[in-house]
């Protein structure tokens, strides 16, 4: 039995490309052990962390002024205290300040259970349909609000709900007038649906998809009602999927800024307005770090108790 | 499929696009107002927006921030991939946790985090710092694209390149990286999109002498609405529309954001 | 040059390999951490053979394969793959083709692409690889689809593009890792002739891995039964089948009854004795064994079975029938055997409705003496004779 691969053509046979992949390899096999060091994988994350580090550093310095006073006059900073959290919380601002919170939270999980509700038979629908066309068109209706960004969102409830917009055309078909939606806690709660019910939708989605049809059409068989088996079979499998997205609109929502502003017509202020005004209008970023810090900590606490207890550890 | 259920997915469907669809027609309306429905169609508000200085540099810059994203992302976010989700790594939990720090952040928080660094640093009224924040928060996009093709990847298939005469450059030459090409397009597409949207960090950072797009509608938006605006709104509609196309000829559609599961 | 300065040039590996090895292995072992994957196994596999790695999963057959293929390392131990020792070689040093289980085609590239691919990464030209590749994909009787994606191939095909991306360059070693484990039946066998038809035809080596008897049986000039990282017989296929030399090898390779017992010499005879007092007779027996427990091994289709006037009425051993199943050319049948408190599992011949049986019938068995093959019964201990 003979080889009769010939490994090594002549030179002038070679495309040129080939030549810069033997340059390569011939690179690769002088510096092997070098390449091959237990370090590499920790080097290739040094650009990742090194971007991110700059957050932390930021997040950080955030941390460091929320425990420091500040002088405004002679604009110092001076020594460490609570005064920062102090004043949020106990002076003149903070009727206010809880006001605000207690807002930004109370919407927040609204949007939550409302987007994680309808997020649910959205998802089981389009892993359903049959036609892979209309599920195409499904899935862009559902990517382009989420894609377009806060601005167009806002911007579009805006003119469907404002004065001369189409909802009062709509209503006005049938006699209703001066009907107003903007400026309530009403119309943000709409515009958080649009934020959220998309990407709850997406994250939904894989955990939908292995659900085995087969198992609804058993638990059919064994005779479940088409209710049971939502709550028996396809709600419990979806379980982990369920406690994401719910995590994701948590997180989106509490950081809402452009639906307040807007929709709210910025009467009904969330947490990030409040900070935009401290830090910009007021020009204290102090006491608004000592309210970032605040929301960090809101949020992660949040986040935690969702993943810990909200929807029950995922049984695989 | 119950007729409850697809009542719920098609009345949430036209809810989604409700807006949508009206500021597309708002666009066509061509007037200086948005009254619906509108009187004409046409698309001198697009003419418009292309004449108003502030809306056209705003325009360019957004789509300036969206590339200098995908530059600062590339490299580290591939890289970090192939680090954390094919090779072994120590306390791969904990740093794959830090990476998505940005999602988990809400993003004023980190706008304000990052005012701050830049405060210090002088680097303040420029375009880049503010790609370095957003690429920095939306990391885990790119990340988690990224990685999803990576744990869909055969893992025989290096495997049997090697068996087949591959050595190791050719292996990841020609097998691995074009096997994991389309994710990373898929993620630098996201990228792209999520950092010329991108609204509340930018704003936050930017000065009035370079305010992208979205910065310069929610300005506007305090004045009188006009048709210029949503002609704004319909070139995001129609960038998005474009990008679920070159996204969806990449990989299944579905599979966009998807985190990767595990095992 | 000479004869002696070429030897002691080319080294002892080559002189020591002999000729009409295609693989040999020599002390091989593997360990994952506290796993003993592969114990210092010997093995040579003949140029031109086809030899089938047999065992149940993590038998350690597969991580064999691996290591010729030079994908897993040996902790201990040389291989060598012709004249050549390997330990060395990176895998893409090795001339070897590998068929994986899951075939590995890679997803981004059409067919062409696929089989085209060891001889780019061999910087063979243009016009040579596309000669090359329709060879390849007409031997394995697939022209004209080199232009397709992978995924749109029925499972068939895509195993012949899989065999033809490993035959294509012609290596000296062909290695299967149970690529036909995920077919159905139908194409299962299909393909198992197919490789019986292209080894015949190519004149090629090839090491199969398999969990199937029957593949392993139909397909290899000869199996290596594994069990536990150590090989438990080698030998043809039918010798391995007529002849098991382990209480294990026969019960993986052919469903033997196995009656156990105490081997004694009964004057000239060796015969064995069961816990229940009856002696049996055996074909074979050395006589070192006089003594020790061992089993013989009946083949479900080496017994008869005879109906009885009633109950216990035979002199030889006698049970019930507990499960009858047609199965066509054969009848399937259960028998519980009291004395020895075993059930018996046979297929008797069904041509012209004989040996028909109801459940409950009184039954005596039968066999005849050179059926009744010896075996040890401690795992792993070597094979008698």
């Amino acid at each position: 039995m003979s080889v009769s691969v010939d490994t090594k053509p002549r030179a002038r046979d070679l495309a040129f490309g080939w030549r810069i992949v033997d340059v390569l390899i011939a690179v690769r096999s002088k510096f092997a052990p070098v390449l091959h060091g237990p370090w590499v994988p920790y080097a290739m994350l040094i650009p990742a962390l090194a971007l991110v580090g700059l957050l932390v550093y930021g997040l950080g310095n955030l941390a460091w002024q929320s425990f420091h006073s500040f002088d405004a006059f002679r604009a110092q900073e001076g020594a460490a205290s609570l005064d920062q959290y102090r004043r949020i919380y106990t002076g003149s601002l903070s009727n206010h300040i809880f006001d605000t919170i207690g807002r930004t939270v109370g919407l927040s999980l609204a949007a939550v259970i409302t987007n994680v509700t309808l997020a649910v038979p959205l998802a089981y629908f389009i892993v359903r349909m049959r036609s892979n066309a209309w599920r195409l068109v499904t899935l862009v209706l559902l990517l382009v609000p989420f894609l377009i960004g806060d601005v167009v969102r806002a911007f579009g409830w805006y003119i469907l709900l404002g004065r001369h917009g189409a909802l009062t055309w709509f209503l006005g078909q049938f006699g209703v007038e001066d009907v107003r939606v903007l400026g309530t806690l009403w119309a943000i709660w709409l515009g958080m649906i649009q934020v959220g019910l998309p990407i709850a939708v997406l994250v939904l989605l894989p955990a939908m998809r292995r659900i085995d049809p087969d198992l609804e059409r058993a638990a059919a068989t064994l005779g479940a009602s088409r209710w049971k088996t939502w709550t028996r079979i396809v709600i419990p499998l979806a379980r982990p999927g369920l406690a994401s997205a719910a995590v994701i609109v948590w997180v989106l929502s509490m950081t809402e800024f452009a639906m307040p502003q807007v929709l709210g017509l910025g009467r009904l202020p969330f947490v990030a307005n409040e900070l935009d005004t401290m830090f910009f209008f007021q020009s204290n970023s102090y006491v608004g770090s000592a309210l970032a810090m605040t929301l960090l900590v809101i949020v992660f606490a949040g986040l935690l108790l969702l993943t810990r207890f909200g929807f029950g550890r995922a049984r695989r | 499929m119950g007729r409850v259920v697809r009542g719920f997915a098609i009345g949430s469907l036209v809810y989604l696009c409700l807006p949508t669809s009206i500021v597309l027609i708002s666009s066509l309306g061509g007037k200086g107002t948005l009254d619906f429905p509108p009187d004409t169609i046409s698309l001198s508000a697009y003419g418009d927006l292309l004449g108003n200085s502030d809306m056209r540099s705003g325009l360019f810059r957004s789509v300036l921030l969206g590339l200098m994203c995908v530059a600062f992302a590339a490299i580290p976010g591939v890289l970090a991939a192939l680090a954390l989700f094919r090779h072994r790594v120590r306390f791969q939990p904990l740093l794959s946790g830090i990476l998505t720090l940005g999602l988990a952040t809400p993003l004023v928080v980190s706008g304000m985090a990052f005012l701050l660094v830049y405060t210090r640093l002088g680097a303040i009224g420029e375009l880049w710092p503010i790609a370095i924040a957003i690429t920095a928060v939306n990391f885990p996009i790119l990340l988690y694209a990224v990685a999803s093709s990576i744990s869909n990847l055969n893992p025989e298939l290096e495997d049997a390149a090697a068996t087949l005469g591959a050595e190791e450059v050719q292996r990841f030459l020609f097998v691995t990286f074009p096997a994991i090409l389309p994710g990373i397009l898929t993620g630098l597409i996201m990228m792209f999109v999520f950092g010329m949207g991108e609204f509340l960090i930018t704003m936050i950072l930017s000065t009035v002498d370079n305010q992208t797009l979205p910065v310069v509608m929610f300005g506007s938006l305090r004045g009188a609405v006009s048709g210029t605006l949503a002609a704004g709104g319909g070139i995001y509609i129609v960038i998005s529309l474009v990008v679920i196309f070159l996204v969806s000829r990449l990989r299944s559609i579905e599979e966009i954001l998807s985190r990767p599961e595990q095992g | 040059m000479t004869t002696a300065s070429l030897d002691s040039e080319l080294g002892p590996s080559l002189a020591t390999a002999r000729a009409s090895a295609a693989v040999r292995l020599e002390g091989v072992s593997k360990r994952f951490g506290d796993v003993e994957a592969v114990q210092s196994l010997d093995l040579e596999i003949e140029r031109g053979e086809l030899l089938t790695l047999l065992g149940p999963s993590g038998s350690g057959k597969s991580t064999v394969l691996r290591m010729i293929a030079g994908l897993v390392k040996p902790t201990s131990g040389r291989i060598w793959i012709g004249d050549e020792e390997v330990g060395a070689h990176a895998t893409h040093e090795r001339d070897i083709a590998m068929v994986f289980q899951s075939l590995a085609l890679f997803p981004h590239m059409d067919v062409f692409g696929n089989v085209a691919f060891p001889l780019r990464m061999r910087r063979i030209g243009r016009k040579e690889i596309a000669r090359r590749v329709s060879e390849a994909l007409s031997i394995v009787r697939l022209p004209d689809i080199d232009k397709r994606r992978v995924d749109e191939l029925s499972g068939g095909q895509q195993q012949r593009v899989a065999i033809a991306r490993a035959l294509v360059y012609q290596p000296q070693l062909l290695l299967l890792d149970e690529p036909f484990g995920a077919l159905d039946r139908r194409l299962r066998e299909e393909m198992q002739l197919e490789i019986v038809r292209l080894h015949n035809a190519l004149d090629i080596t090839i090491v199969n891995v398999t969990h199937d008897q029957r593949e392993a049986l139909m397909l290899s000039d000869r199996i290596a039964v594994m069990d536990g990282g150590r090989l438990e017989q080698l030998g043809s296929s039918e010798a391995i089948y007529r002849a098991p030399a382990t209480r294990f090898v026969a019960e993986f390779l052919g469903d033997a009854n196995l009656i156990e017992g105490v081997l004694e010499a009964d004057g000239g005879d060796v015969r064995l004795k069961t816990a229940s007092g009856r002696s049996l007779r055996v074909a074979a027996a050395p006589e070192h064994l006089v003594g020790t427990r061992c089993a013989i091994a009946l083949k479900s289709e080496a017994i008869e079975l005879e109906r009885l006037p009633e109950p216990a009425a035979a002199e030889g051993l006698t049970g019930v029938v507990r499960l009858g199943v047609f199965e066509g050319g054969a009848r399937y049948y259960e028998v519980d055997v009291a004395e020895l408190d075993m059930r018996f599992k046979l297929s008797l011949p069904a041509a012209g409705g004989r040996n028909s049986f109801e459940i409950g019938d009184p039954v005596g068995l039968r066999w005849d003496v050179s059926d009744a093959h010896l075996v040890s019964v401690a795992a792993g201990a070597s094979a008698p004779g």
